[in-house]
């Protein structure tokens, strides 16, 4: 073994060389490892958009959906309650949903809603992920809306999040659409079908 | 000092880094003259790498029950993203293993690595060698397919050849009276902890021993017998970074292979995923034709070239256990082939024609003539060891060099 | 000593694989098929699956979701056209038949289908699917040229019409069966103690006839002369053949829809290696230029 006239450059350019495209050859075998975390077809398939007849609801009424596993509170509201939420006496942390990512951009306003009367919320609490429970108008002082019984966090019926609540979100409006008069697309935004 | 010495500094001072470092890769002083077969003891542990990362990652997935261990590979093989590479690489790992294995013990053979005073690498390797079968047989039982149904069955009936308590002790080993979901789980259970840990276990003493006496070399002399002012052998070199570069280029040639078959021929042609293997398991319907995978056939042509079940499976068990006393089998006064008298490479090539036509023969159905070839065949296996110390013995050796020749 | 090892491992080899499969017909080769007309084919194969076979055969791991995306079928054509039940577009392509229900019709349940081309194999679907014909001894009136005595009916009758064996085939199935009782009767008669080199003779002239009459049967079923067409279907003997080299082609990718694309990505994969092992090799030879 000897070391005269060993070409430094060389050898240390074709080290790098080779752990250069070693590493990028790493990489690709991490590709199929992450990328089975993914969520399966079978997951997919479960989570896909669901739909929902809305003709038998009736005013005052929620019922609970299920999307990608979660509950989907889905509520008619009678046109006092739509006066009530106008002209609302409570105070709120974020009256005008200005936090954009708490709805979808179609979703504007007190109402919080495509159609005045159909209210589309996913039923978990911001705080910590509970589910809320859903008090009708008629049944609380508060004029109504949601209850988380985990901490205590109260929602007005187009779910904004009361000022004296631990939760400081809104709740969370999924994206959907009306396929027709009676008919909810959940999970989906018109178009992108 | 620069900050990474500083921290170097900080953990030699806490934990040996360095030294093994040095102690087994910058200052282990490997013979030079290292040739192909050498490659495939670092690639026998790419292999196990390559399993026990696949084969967590396909845990993630699978489910070892019997209702939907079968339905769960296929889940794997399309629902779940890349799946099918994650498979497909368990797979044919699993059969390059033991292509890769089989070499490796050929070289040690041919080059008497497992000689004085390399008994225990031999010792841990064959171990090793054992294990991995128990570790094959069990995976090959999880994709629940038919042939892993019925190739289990068969097997574990050899069980039942134990005099008297035989027939117990196969109901003890299934869990139930025939091959079932309660077998399937303890099989998982095993598969994927404790058979992988005590491999792992015997792979860290294989090495250990090895780097205790040094790596054997194709002349079959040993290194440290001249070494320079300083202590390193004249014929060595530093592992690091000379064996390391060369080792990466047969990385590079085994993926090459490894990889055609994962993206081109996963099945093999039905060497190395069995056609049977995607009906789902039946036990009213056996398979037209049991054949154990490749990897297995040349003992399960032993078994069946005796008629006695019961001494076909001692048969069997001999052929694997006779491997352990090579070291003490080989009695020739040079350790390699290439000083051996000629006798040795005829001895040799006749044993390789068994050992192959055996492993033909155990994935072939029966025929008179066949059980016939295999009984001689057999013959052949137990007389090349059970012999080895008078034949070892004959003829002229020739000269050993005192250097390695390079 | 090397050539005497050759000769002596080829004429072992030779011994030892003595043929193991037995002749069955029809054995006629799945037309080749690449590129666009393979997934024109398997789109096709795809119509004739959900018409005909869906109905007792699901492809319970297989989601129509997947198969649209890989034959190029769009969505709403694949939920209007080829999705029979109400099943979404995301599910599994089961159906409805009742397990327990169907065991007592046919005696088995009739076998999911998501594997049945990787389990059995491309050639020997396209000829069975081909391979029915009369028989009076079975309970469907009708068998298999490829799966002795099928416990299927011939459920794609409508299409391809009804077909039997030919009065040579007959006749060479005749002349086998009796060479085969020929060769037992002299076997017993050997093991009684008859005359051994007379009846050897006659075995060897019975084993002739066997293997003339295989021969025979070969070049007859190569010539389209083995099965003839004893009532018309809706397809013409072609048309049917197409349709049943489309449902193969069909079966071969439910079987493993990942395989073009396995191999697409092989191509990259083996290049890259190649590459890197390339670099690997001049950097070898650049640090072994120390070692003499």
């Amino acid at each position: 073994m000897s070391n005269d006239g060993v070409d430094n450059g060389k050898r240390r350019f074709l080290t790098l060389a080779t752990s250069a495209v070693g590493a990028v050859g790493a990489g690709f075998v991490a590709v199929p490892f992450l990328g089975s975390w993914k969520p399966s077809a079978k997951a997919q398939a479960a989570g896909a958009p669901v739909e929902f007849m809305i003709d038998k609801l009736e005013e005052g009424q929620m019922v609970k959906v299920e999307w990608r596993g979660k509950p989907v509170f889905v509520v008619r509201r009678s046109q006092a309650t739509l006066e009530a939420l106008k002209n609302s006496t409570l105070s709120l942390k974020d009256p005008e949903s200005t936090n954009v990512e708490q709805q979808p951009e179609y979703i504007t306003g007190v109402t919080r809603s495509i159609r005045p009367d159909i209210l589309v919320l996913i039923g978990i609490c911001t705080h910590l992920g509970c589910v809320p429970q859903h008090k009708k108008a008629t049944e609380v002082e508060w004029g109504g809306g949601f209850f988380c019984p985990c901490h205590g966090s109260q929602f007005d019926l187009s779910g904004r999040v009361t000022s004296a609540s631990p939760a400081s979100k809104n709740l969370v409006v999924p994206p959907y659409y009306f396929m027709s008069d009676n008919q909810l697309m959940i999970g989906l935004d018109k178009g992108a079908a | 000092m620069t900050k990474l010495a500083q921290l170097m500094e900080w953990i030699d001072a806490r934990f040996p880094a360095t030294k093994v470092w040095n102690e087994h890769l910058a200052e282990y002083y490997a013979p030079k003259n290292f040739n192909f077969w050498y490659f495939f003891g670092s690639l026998a542990m790419l292999v196990l790498v390559n399993q026990i990362l696949t084969g967590i990652w396909l845990t993630m997935n699978f489910t070892p029950t019997g209702e939907q261990a079968y339905g769960s590979v296929e889940y794997i093989m399309r629902d779940v993203e890349w799946g099918w590479l994650l498979r497909y690489m368990h797979s044919t790992g699993a059969s390059a293993f033991f292509v890769v294995v089989y070499l490796h013990m050929f070289r040690g053979l041919i080059y008497g690595s497992f000689r004085k005073p390399r008994e225990l690498v031999w010792l841990f390797g064959m171990i090793i060698f054992v294990l991995l079968m128990a570790e094959a047989f069990m995976g090959y039982l999880l994709p629940w397919g038919n042939m892993s149904y019925w190739g289990a069955q068969v097997i574990i009936n050899l069980f039942s050849a134990v005099p008297y308590v035989g027939e117990e002790l196969a109901v003890w080993i299934r869990g139930d009276f025939i091959i079932s979901g309660a077998t399937l789980n303890r099989f998982f259970a095993l598969h994927v902890v404790a058979l992988p840990m005590a491999l792992l276990l015997m792979v860290f003493l294989h090495i250990v021993a090895l780097h205790k006496v040094g790596s054997n070399n194709p002349d079959g002399i040993e290194i440290k017998k001249y070494k320079d002012e300083n202590g390193i052998p004249l014929d060595g070199i530093p592992f690091h970074p000379y064996y390391t570069v060369k080792d990466i280029v047969g990385v590079a040639g085994f993926l090459f292979i490894f990889c055609f078959i994962v993206f081109f021929a996963p099945e093999l042609g039905g060497y190395f995923l069995e056609a049977p293997n995607f009906t789902p398991a039946d036990p009213l319907k056996t398979p037209d034709h049991i054949a154990p995978v490749w990897y297995f056939t040349p003992f399960y042509s032993v078994l069946r070239a005796v008629p006695d079940q019961q001494l076909g499976v001692v048969a069997m068990a001999a052929s694997l256990i006779i491997l352990f006393f090579l070291p003490w089998l080989d009695r020739s006064k040079v350790k390699s082939m290439r000083y051996k008298h000629w006798s040795f490479k005829f001895w040799l090539a006749l044993f390789i024609v068994a050992f192959v036509v055996l492993g033909y023969l155990g994935m072939k159905g029966p025929t008179p003539m066949r059980t016939l070839v295999a009984q001689i065949a057999t013959t052949y296996y137990f007389a090349f060891f059970l012999l080895m110390p008078w034949w070892s013995r004959w003829g002229a050796t020739k000269p050993v060099p005192e250097r390695v020749t390079h | 000593m090397k050539k005497l090892l050759i000769t002596l491992a080829a004429s072992l080899s030779l011994t030892l694989a003595a043929s193991e499969a037995s002749l069955s017909f029809p054995d006629d080769s799945l037309p080749a098929l690449a590129g666009d007309e393979l997934i024109i084919s398997m789109q096709h194969g795809m119509q004739v699956y959900v018409n005909n076979c869906q109905g007792c055969h699901s492809l319970a791991f297989q989601r129509y979701k997947r198969t649209a995306e890989d034959l190029q079928i769009p969505e709403n054509i694949m939920v209007s056209n080829l999705i029979m039940s109400d099943a979404k577009i995301g599910d599994l392509m089961t159906n409805n038949m009742s397990k327990k229900a169907a065991e007592n019709w046919f005696g088995a349940a009739p076998p999911d289908l998501s594997l049945v081309a990787r389990a059995r194999g491309t050639h020997w679907l396209y000829n069975y699917l081909r391979g029915f014909y009369t028989d009076d001894s079975r309970p469907y009136g009708v068998n298999n040229g490829v799966f002795k005595d099928v416990g299927m009916p011939h459920a794609l009758e409508q299409m391809q019409g009804l077909q039997a064996k030919t009065e040579k085939v007959k006749g060479l199935e005749n002349d086998v069966a009796y060479a085969h009782a020929d060769i037992a009767a002299a076997n017993k008669k050997i093991e009684e103690g008859g005359n051994k080199s007379e009846l050897n003779d006659a075995i060897a002239k019975s084993r002739k006839i066997i293997h003339d009459a295989e021969d025979e049967m070969v070049k007859l079923s190569a010539e389209g002369e083995y099965f003839t067409l004893i009532q018309k279907g809706a397809l013409t003997t072609e048309e049917f053949d197409e349709a049943m080299a489309d449902l193969v082609y069909f079966l071969d990718y439910i079987g493993e829809p990942i395989k073009a694309e396995r191999k697409r990505l092989g191509v990259w994969v083996l290049l890259f290696i190649l590459g890197f092992g390339f670099i690997a090799y001049l950097l070898k030879k650049e640090y072994w230029k120390d070692i003499h």
